[in-house]
């Protein structure tokens, strides 16, 4: 039997005395869908970056495969897993294309130039996000969703068994958030792949993922089905919300009636002490 | 890419025939006819050698050479900098590499006497760039993991401390009014009196150190959309910028020993070029090497074709700021217009 796919192990991370990770566990196989939510600073970000081999874990270990990150280069790695972070910074003017070919980087030797494997990777890629026609685009000029469809298509060109991506729908509009999990789904379902994304969108995440972890203050609290994880005393306790899943004949609806004071409501400035 | 290798096949042609004008032009016009058979004639015994020969051989080509070998590695250093920093202002100074190649020649000149200073000024300049490129790798490294951010600052209060250590023995030097003057002159750049042993310095190291940075021209690539994209399609991004600060370094060093300070050559060529031929490193470095091994011979050949006493680092500073002002400007209405 071969190992699975992703096994996360009692995994903690800390930067310096401040522990943002405890002993985190959970596994993925092939063809599914994860999403993970938490509040601000839950330790979302830092999870990601150490599942996708950024950061090296404290305590614990992240496998992928069966082999553990700490043990793999970062080519190796990068073949197996394809990270998108939550920002990519774009000062320079590369074409589309450019940005999608650095998936091919760790399959590439250091003066050879992409093959016909790597191009077709590259179109498919762009195919998939519907975004062949930014491929001569100069970056800078797109705008940020057409931007971030790149930087997805460039994981997907990375060819990895592994998608990470953080908050990758962030400030997109509902339709091209769909559109570009919709993309990610099919890569996930056509086999031989997983996603785990990050999501500040509670009711996206409970739509489209296939099981849901729920992290707060770096402990893991849930690691089951939407309906399981986002039961309406978790959305009360971790999220703040007076808030409830509702199942509909053809999916799942968030219905939000307030925010209430848990705790990690944000704390609004004192009025009194702005001067 | 086709428009890449068409402007890299330029650049040749353009050097090519650059360098055919350098040789030809001085004192005496020597006919590019005749710079073939002078040169390819092998002084057979007996014969006399035609003094041509010994005007080209002894003082133009080394000095023809060395004009190349400076402003191309000012080029390539100066787009790499400007790749590594994600900075187009960035140039081959950022390290403190120029500041402390000044502050090395002009302790070498005050310290030897002047005999054999003047063979060892290119050295001295040499240990200095390397040394305080060393010093601002120490500095930005020890907050944590050297990121960029910690360089550029190390690297400008390096280069500020250096460039106050050159004013203080210049001030003191001034009083021997012969070893100042010739502190002076360095610090405006130029190929005067440059022969075999520079070119011979400088070879392997700008050519090798150029080869080692075209080598980490994907990378280069890579760290334009970030050290976290870099280091998730598989690149040791800790290691890479050693390596492209380290051969950096050592090219922009090699450099600035065998030509003095030249401004804004590592600046301009590599932002005109990453206009040409796009921001991708591949094209773009040996562009470079091409654009600035041009450019400074071009500048070579205008200081010794103008009237009076024109200085090379003088006449690239004159001729870049305005230039690239104009640059500037004319960047900003395109951008302008396609908003």
């Amino acid at each position: 039997m071969s190992p699975p796919l992703l096994e996360v192990r009692e995994l903690g991370f800390a930067y310096g005395a401040r522990i943002v990770l405890d002993a985190v566990g959970f596994g993925m196989d092939e063809g599914e869908l994860v999403g993970l939510v938490g509040p601000n600073a839950a330790g979302k970000s830092t999870l990601l970056e150490l599942v996708a081999g950024l950061r090296k874990p404290c305590r614990g270990s992240v496998r992928v495969q069966g082999a553990r990150t700490t043990d793999l280069g970062r080519r190796e790695l990068a073949r197996r897993v394809a990270f998108v972070p939550q920002s990519t910074p774009i000062d320079f003017e590369l074409t589309g294309r450019d940005l999608v070919a650095l998936g091919r980087l760790p399959w590439l030797g250091r003066f050879a130039r992409p093959g016909p494997a790597d191009e077709r990777a590259i179109d498919e890629a762009l195919e998939e996000l519907d975004a062949s026609a930014l491929a001569e685009r100069r970056v800078t000029e797109l705008s940020g969703g057409e931007r971030q469809r790149l930087v997805v298509a460039r994981a997907l060109a990375q060819g990895g068994a592994l998608l990470v991506l953080d908050e990758p729908t962030a400030g997109l509009d509902p339709a091209h958030a769909h559109a570009l999990l919709d993309a990610v789904e099919r890569r996930v379902r056509r086999g031989g792949a997983a996603a785990l994304v990050s999501l500040h969108d509670l009711a996206l995440a409970a739509q489209r993922c296939d099981r849901i972890l729920v992290l707060h203050r770096g402990r893991l609290l849930s690691d089951a089905s939407p309906i399981q994880s986002l039961s309406r005393e978790r959305l009360r306790d971790v999220f703040g919300l007076d808030a409830e899943l509702v199942e509909l004949r053809d999916g799942l609806a968030l219905l939000v009636r307030r925010a209430v004071g848990g705790p990690t409501r944000p704390r609004l400035p004192d009025p009194d002490a702005v001067r | 890419m086709r428009r890449g290798l068409v402007t890299l096949l330029l650049l040749a042609i353009a050097l090519l025939a650059l360098s055919v004008l350098s040789l030809a032009v001085g004192s005496v016009w020597i006919a590019p006819k005749r710079l073939l058979e002078v040169l390819w004639a092998a002084p057979s015994s007996g014969a006399a050698i035609p003094w041509e020969r010994v005007v080209l051989v002894e003082l133009r080509l080394p000095r023809a050479l060395l004009a190349m070998l400076a402003g191309g590695g000012l080029g390539i250093a100066g787009a790499v900098m400007q790749g590594l920093f994600r900075n187009p202002m960035a140039e081959p100074g950022v390290l403190g590499v120029s500041a402390g190649s000044a502050l090395g020649a002009v302790l070498t000149l005050y310290a030897l006497p002047s005999m054999l200073s003047a063979y060892l000024v290119p050295a001295g300049a040499f240990v200095g760039a390397i040394g305080c490129t060393a010093l601002v790798w120490l500095v930005g490294a020890r907050a944590g993991r050297a990121t960029t951010t910690s360089l550029l600052l190390a690297g400008l209060a390096v280069a500020a401390c250096a460039s106050a250590a050159t004013s203080f023995v210049l001030s003191v030097a001034l009083a021997e009014w012969e070893v100042g003057r010739q502190m002076l002159d360095w610090l405006m750049g130029g190929l005067e009196g440059r022969g075999w042993g520079s070119v011979a310095m400088a070879t392997p190291m700008v050519l090798g150190g150029a080869v080692a940075l075209v080598a980490h021209a994907r990378t280069l690539d890579a760290l334009l959309v970030g050290e976290t994209t870099a280091m998730a399609v598989g690149i040791d991004v800790v290691r890479a910028r050693r390596e492209l600060v380290g051969f950096g370094a050592l090219v922009t060093a090699a450099s600035v020993a065998s030509a003095g300070v030249i401004g804004f050559v590592g600046l301009i060529v590599p932002h005109v070029l990453r206009l040409l031929v796009g921001p991708r490193h591949r094209v773009l470095l040996p562009a470079s090497l091409l654009g600035g091994a041009a450019f400074v011979l071009a500048a070579d050949l205008a200081c010794r074709i103008a009237p009076g006493d024109l200085r090379l680092g003088v006449l690239s500073g004159m001729l870049g700021g305005p230039f690239f002002v104009a640059l500037l400007i004319r960047e900003r209405r395109r951008q302008e217009a396609t908003r």
